[in-house]
């Protein structure tokens, strides 16, 4: 481990996360503006963005389509250089070539040259040092791995996307890389394929390697990762252990007996139990009005939302549904 | 310094079609030309300094493309997401170029060295012609490679072409820039060669040729670092 890791470990941001592990990837308020030709017009794809990645943990990136998740990625493999700011990639920085021998990258639209596959991962473990005999049985174990045995001697260029992604993800392990960067890996495969893929990053993380994963695939996030982001234009909007994240701190869900459900907006009812979900601030007064009532609290619980309901939360600037919910809280509160 | 042969080779390997219909077209026009020498040795000369021209062409169209079709096609992620600098990558194209010219000049050398000898006339001028030709398309690809780094490949075919005939320009008032991106003096030299009168290879204007193909080279690794790889498309 490099003194810079070692200095870096600890460093969070956002977040206040701090789990004393060395930070593998980290952003330090960075931006980035795309200008057109004669800067007529330019783009803030990411504004004063801060992160760290951990070192052995599995790490979702979420965001929609433009949200700057591809240029965050892109910026800490040295494709291009930040506006403002500065990040660190394996202790050192951004676009430091030799750190590259120690990530494996995957490109969301795998892009790939028109060779047969064997060649193909052979190649892009060449470009990272790799020789022979080492390269040989990393190439065979990636072939093994990412089932592509059957088509090893099939050119790249006649395999379908999902057969495609599987020969990108090959060349980004082939290394045996410490950090892996994948930018939706599992877009274009089967569930099958997808049950696999999970494994490799489970297998992954066991063995320590971290691994920084984009994904528009939030089920598959919010069972594989440790920590989550969500990024919404440019900016990082939320970061932290995905069961946190998960966790509403704001409202929680009551259940009672011995009430009328039918008074309260958003309520179910479930035989003689009625659940409902307030705010937090209004719990102690809706407990009170429940014993006031003669009813009994079975259980109280902080709400515990799905990724995908704490991804439209931040990213739906006017959801229906999430303004729909919010009202129901808010009646129940009072109710 | 290996993933600069890996990178050349496979530069080659996705050119190799451009490559081939070059030797191909060199191949058929030599043979017509060697049938045709006895009776028109003025046709045999032309058709010699014509491939000449289209080698320094195809060379400068090669080298500007080579960033732009990587960047397009998006292969060139897959690439510089290993331990590969900027640096190295222009050097691996770089290296793919010339090798290309390479084959193309040797090629040449080996059709002109037929043609002249099946007309009875020296063959050792085809070998001179071919390395003042590979050495004026080093240039020319060198400038060429370079302007893409932040033009488009038409605008950087153009602005090489300019560079060029701007150099021949200024030649009529300053002999002192003949050795400044040699190539319109290279080219000069290979269009004035003929059986009849004295010819020397340029030797000097060759040498000056590979060392401003590595000083162009370094200029363009210096900007190229500078430069994003990456459009996003989201």
């Amino acid at each position: 481990m490099t003194q810079g890791l070692r200095s870096g470990g600890g460093l969070s941001f956002c977040d206040g996360y701090n789990s004393g592990v060395a930070a593998v990837l980290e952003y330090e308020h960075v931006a980035k503006t795309y200008r057109s030709l004669f800067r007529r017009r330019s783009v803030c794809a990411l504004d004063d963005f801060s992160l760290s990645v951990e070192q052995g943990e599995i790490f979702g990136f979420l965001g929609p389509n433009g949200a700057g998740k591809s240029t965050a990625i892109h910026l800490a493999m040295g494709f291009m250089r930040a506006t403002r700011g500065s990040g660190q990639l394996l202790g050192q920085r951004f676009g430091y070539a030799p750190a590259r021998k120690r990530v494996g990258f995957l490109a969301e639209n795998v892009a790939l040259y028109h060779q047969p596959v064997k060649d193909l991962v052979r190649f892009y473990g060449a470009l990272n040092g790799m020789r022979d005999p080492e390269l040989a049985k990393r190439t065979s174990e990636m072939l093994e791995v990412l089932e592509l045995r059957d088509v090893e001697r099939r050119n790249a260029s006649k395999l379908s996307r999902g057969m495609l992604q599987r020969v990108g993800l090959a060349q980004a392990l082939v290394n045996d890389p410490e950090l892996l960067i994948l930018d939706e890996p599992t877009s274009a495969l089967d569930p099958l394929g997808r049950v696999a893929v999970r494994e490799l990053l489970l297998r992954a993380r066991a063995s320590g390697k971290t691994v920084f994963l984009s994904s528009h695939l939030l089920s598959e996030i919010e069972l594989i990762c440790d920590r989550v982001a969500i990024v919404n234009n440019g900016k990082l909007m939320r970061v932290g252990r995905t069961p946190e994240l998960l966790e509403s701190s704001e409202e929680s869900e009551i259940v009672a007996t011995g009430i009328d459900g039918s008074n309260l907006e958003g309520a179910t009812e479930e035989g003689n139990e009625v659940s409902f979900v307030v705010k937090r601030a209004d719990q102690r007064r809706a407990i009170e009005r429940i014993w006031a009532g003669g009813g009994e609290v079975v259980r109280v619980n902080p709400v515990r939302r799905s990724l995908e309901e704490l991804f439209l939360e931040l990213t739906e600037d006017n959801s229906s549904r999430a303004s729909q919910q919010k009202s129901n809280r808010a009646a129940n509160g009072v109710a | 310094m290996i993933p600069v042969f890996f990178i050349a080779l496979n530069f080659l390997r996705e050119s190799r079609w451009a490559i081939a219909m070059l030797l191909l077209w060199a191949v058929i026009s030599g043979s017509a030309a060697g049938a045709s020498i006895k009776t028109a040795q003025d046709d045999a000369l032309f058709f010699l300094k014509q491939q000449a021209v289209y080698g320094v062409v195809f060379t400068a169209f090669l080298a500007s493309s080579a960033i732009h079709n990587q960047r397009r096609s998006r292969r060139i992620l897959a690439v510089l997401a290993k331990a590969i600098t900027r640096w190295e990558y222009l050097a691996g194209l770089e290296l793919g170029f010339l090798i290309a010219a390479a084959i193309y000049c040797a090629a040449l050398a080996g059709l002109g060295g037929w043609v002249f000898h099946h007309a009875g006339l020296p063959a050792s001028g085809a070998i001179s012609l071919a390395i003042m030709l590979f050495a004026a398309s080093a240039v020319a690809g060198s400038l060429a490679l370079l302007f893409s780094t932040f033009l488009n490949p038409l605008f950087s075919v153009a602005l090489t072409a300019i560079l060029v005939a701007l150099n021949g320009v200024l030649l009529q008032f300053s002999p002192v820039l003949r050795q400044v991106v040699p190539v319109y003096e290279l080219m000069q030299s290979i269009l004035e060669f003929s059986f009849e009168k004295s010819w020397s290879a340029t030797w000097s204007g060759i040498a000056w040729a590979f060392v401003q193909s590595v000083l162009i080279w370094a200029v363009a690794s210096a900007i190229f670092a500078r430069r994003d790889v990456a459009v996003v498309i989201e």
